[in-house]
Parts: structure tokens; C-alpha cells; sequence
């Protein structure tokens, strides 16, 4: 599992990207997605999570839809037109920092076979 | 899979409300997620609330109640983006009014009062505005926020008397005096001071603190001495 340290930068964009493509989820199932997706090395807490999705509900990236079960509510996170936006920006931002960071650790791997040799 | 009972179910809220859980939204959502874990997770062999509290540290470090904290500080930080923006638009738009009417008093034209009477009120509830929010919903040290408010409170005092002066109001010269004077003798020191704990920067330190000192002693040349000062 990567330390939360990793993870928390990326969050954000994890979870925009969930939505994009799975339309509508809410917490339980976001969480349960990511550890499915990536065999539990990437495990979202539920700690940072709903601080997360109340924030882009505020700024409106997100929209809810609530359905009762029983006595008690289920919030179902969508993300709005602005949302795909941001989600868009996100994504390509994390891309390109994936890309660099690449760039950067290759770059090391030759400078370290240029002091053996 | 496990069916909770409504009783269970108020279980959980009574225990997620005694915790300092009191937002309703993060309530309902947490009141889920538990059900949820438990219906799950949970065997039918197990005894329910000996399984509810041994989940219930999942969701937190040290207790439930932080979850709350770091929702309303991320709600903060959108809120105060929004405001720091409408702000930053309004704090242009009166100095462009500002400028724009000590050009016209320059240039003998007409307007150049009601331009630069206008811009002052707006030019203050700026900046008073944007010292209040920042002070709420930033996490500043306290020497910091003593700070930003003596700056609010100078340009307050600066703006105040510069609308009492262009209307020739009584007290115009002591109030403008009064702002030079907090922000050379009082402001400066108080900023070099703090500045020179907090920031690396000694270099951008002095040169701020030297553009304040100068703008404070030109405005104060500026002012004819022999003047009776609460006129």
C-alpha cells in the first residue's frame, strides 16, 4: 500500500476521474472502487474523502442526488458541467506531472550508469 | 449480508453526534458509510456494537470530530477563494477610480471629486473586507493578524481623511497624520520585526520596509505644517 503522503496530493483527481467515468457514486463505493482498481495499494480513508467531496460540492464541481434507505440518507456524487471541466484539468495536469517526474528519474538512472562507466 | 435495523441505524447517529459530528450532510454520509461497512463486513455471528467500534477508528487519527474540522477548513478555503477574487476586483476597480480621477484633478477637469470621493469608500471596504476574511478563514499567526489589522486600520484612516480633505470637512489633516504617522512609527518596525522571524528574505524585507518609510515621509512632507491640524 503507498504511504497516505503519496496518495494525498493525487486525491482530488482520483476522484474526479472515478466520477467521470463511472457517472454517479457515493462514499462507500468510491472507496471500495479504488482499492479494487488498484489490488488495495491505493486505499482512500474516510477521513480524507468526505472533507474532499464536501469541498467540491461547495465549489461546485460536484452535484448530489440523495435516496433513502430505510431511515437513512445515500448521497450519490455526480460532477457538474463545470466539474468535467476541472476534472479535464486535473487529469491533464496529473498526466503531465507523471511524464516529468519520468523525465526527472530517468534522467538520474543515466547519470548514475555515467558514474559507473 | 446483514440487515441494520432502524434501531441501529439511530445508533449510529447518536454515536457519530456524540462524537462532535454536527454537520447534517457529513452526518448523513457518515451514517451511510458505517451502515454500509457493517452490512458488508460484518458476519451474521457477530455482535453489532462490539463490530461498530471496532470500525469506527477507520475513520479518523486521533477522533471522529477531526473529520469535521478538515471539511469546514477545505469549505473555508473554496469560500475565501471566491471572496479574495470578487475582492481583488473591486480593490482594481476603485483604484482605477482613484487614478483615473487624481489624473482629472491634475489635468483641472471636470468629475475628478465625485471619481476620487467614490473610490475611497470602495477603496475601504476592500481592504477592510479582505483583512477580515483573510483573518478568518487563513490560518495566520496572531502577530501576523495584529499586523493586518494596523494596516487595515491605517488605510482606513489614510482614505478617511482623504475624502474629508477633497470635501474640506473638519479633521482631515490629523486623520491623515495620524495613518502616516501609525504606519512609519508603528507599522514599519512592527513589520521589520516580525518579517525578519518568518522570512528568509531579508533583502525583500528591507526594501518594503524602505518603500513604506518613503511613501510615509513624502505624503508627510507633503502636508503644509503650519496648518491647524483638526481643521
Amino acid at each position: 500500500m503507498y504511504s497516505s503522503e503519496l496518495v494525498k496530493g493525487t486525491l482530488r483527481t482520483i476522484v474526479l476521474n472515478l466520477l467521470k467515468e463511472n457517472g454517479r457514486m457515493y462514499g462507500y463505493e468510491i472507496t471500495q472502487r479504488v482499492k479494487e482498481l488498484t489490488d488495495d495499494k491505493i486505499q482512500i480513508t474516510e477521513g480524507a474523502l468526505y472533507p474532499l467531496l464536501h469541498a467540491l460540492e461547495a465549489s461546485e464541481d460536484l452535484e448530489t442526488e440523495v435516496e433513502f434507505i430505510g431511515k437513512r440518507q445515500r448521497k450519490y456524487y455526480r460532477l457538474t458541467k463545470q466539474g468535467k471541466q476541472t476534472s479535464k484539468k486535473k487529469i491533464d495536469e496529473l498526466r503531465e506531472f507523471i511524464e516529468t517526474l519520468q523525465i526527472l528519474l530517468d534522467a538520474n538512472k543515466g547519470t548514475s550508469h555515467g558514474l559507473i562507466n | 449480508m446483514v440487515s441494520l435495523t432502524d434501531e441501529q441505524v439511530d445508533f449510529i447517529r447518536k454515536e457519530i453526534e456524540s462524537h462532535g459530528i454536527s454537520l447534517p450532510d457529513l452526518q448523513a454520509n457518515l451514517i451511510d458509510h458505517m451502515c454500509t461497512i457493517i452490512e458488508n463486513e460484518m458476519s451474521e455471528n457477530d455482535d453489532f456494537h462490539s463490530f461498530f467500534y471496532s470500525i469506527l477508528p477507520r475513520f479518523f487519527h486521533d477522533n471522529l470530530h477531526e473529520i469535521e474540522m478538515e471539511t469546514i477548513q477545505l469549505i473555508h478555503q473554496q469560500k475565501f477563494k471566491h471572496m479574495k477574487k470578487t475582492l481583488g476586483y473591486v480593490l482594481a476597480f476603485s483604484t482605477f477610480l482613484l487614478v483615473t480621477g487624481s489624473l482629472f484633478k491634475i489635468l483641472h477637469l471636470a468629475g475628478a471629486a465625485i471619481l476620487i470621493v467614490s473610490s475611497l469608500p470602495l477603496l475601504i471596504i476592500g481592504a477592510v473586507l479582505t483583512a477580515l476574511i483573510s483573518m478568518k478563514y487563513q490560518t495566520i499567526p496572531k502577530t501576523q493578524k495584529i499586523l493586518t489589522t494596523l494596516i487595515t486600520l491605517i488605510v482606513f484612516l489614510f482614505a478617511f481623511g482623504g475624502i474629508f480633505k477633497v470635501q474640506h470637512w473638519p479633521f482631515a489633516n490629523i486623520l491623515m497624520i495620524l495613518s502616516i504617522g501609525l504606519l512609519c512609527l508603528v507599522y514599519v518596525p512592527m513589520y521589520v520585526v516580525q518579517q525578519r522571524k518568518t522570512s528568509a528574505d531579508t533583502w525583500l524585507v528591507g526594501l518594503n520596509s524602505f518603500l513604506f518609510l518613503l511613501a510615509g515621509i513624502t505624503l508627510f512632507l507633503l502636508f503644509d505644517l503650519k496648518a491647524p491640524l483638526f481643521k
